[in-house]
């Protein structure tokens, strides 16, 4: 099981859009099961991204992240995904 | 019929169509003073939804047209609602999670949200619902704030 730690400034917001469509994308890669999304605030990365194989962030950060970061905006414009799922699937395979 | 919207309340009275703005922060102000104005938000919410867009930008470039969608934190807010701002001339708003990027605003969707555990489908749906082609450019233009509230409020509903 990978983690997965999705950002947005506040944790609830946008990370709550992305969440539905990081889920929805994984899913249709046959990755059901396979990763398990939190959300959080953006200001929590550095210190709790440590945890987690994959962070992906809807807004900048304010400071280190310590695995992998995507940036997830586009799932909310609904283009240009495709690269960025492959990038998620590439982390949640290694 | 249900609306993806629940409680969150979209008006003709918080939709202002004609702002004229230099720059991002004075584009909020104008549409946050209203919703202050109408009791929607605390007058905390004005300065709160003005430091966050500094942080955290949201702009967004969608395929036909860009727009923002400018938001703070909860305890700024007494009522859920979604206010909309055309702006009369673009206004540049950075765009969200890439700052280094900027977007020609067109309108300008704030959100006042009290309870974002109660909103998961919302945000979604509306992001959904701006991708769809003329959507933006077809509420843009309405002429009257009752005909974008309409149009605006219908999409939510299934």
């Amino acid at each position: 099981m990978k983690r997965i730690l999705l950002v947005c400034g506040s944790g609830i917001c946008t990370s709550t859009a992305v969440n539905q469509k990081v889920t929805k994308a994984l899913e249709e890669r046959g990755l059901k099961g396979q990763f398990q999304i939190t959300q959080g605030k953006a200001s929590e990365v550095a210190e709790k991204s440590k945890q987690y194989d994959l962070v992906i962030s809807t807004t900048v950060l304010g400071g280190e992240c310590h695995c992998p970061l995507i940036i997830g905006t586009p799932f909310l414009l609904g283009r240009g995904t495709e690269p960025i799922v492959d990038q998620i699937v590439e982390v949640l395979q290694k | 019929m249900s609306s993806a919207l629940g409680d969150v309340y979209i008006s003709p009275e918080l939709i202002l169509m004609d702002i004229e703005a230099k720059n991002d922060q004075e584009a909020i102000e104008i549409l946050a003073k209203h919703l202050y104005e109408k009791g929607i938000v605390k007058e905390s919410y004005i300065d709160a939804v003005k430091e966050r867009e500094k942080v955290f930008s949201t702009g967004l470039n969608f395929e036909e047209m860009g727009i923002a969608i400018p938001h703070t934190d909860s305890i700024h807010v007494n009522r859920q609602a979604i206010a909309v701002g055309i702006l009369k001339e673009p206004v540049k708003f950075c765009h969200m999670g890439m700052p280094e990027e900027s977007v020609k605003c067109e309108m300008m969707f704030m959100m006042a949200i009290k309870k974002p555990e109660s909103q998961v489908d919302f945000l979604g749906r509306m992001m959904d619902i701006f991708q769809s082609e003329g959507y933006l450019r077809g509420l843009k233009a309405c002429a009257t704030p009752e005909e974008l509230a309409e149009k605006f409020g219908k999409s939510f509903t299934e």
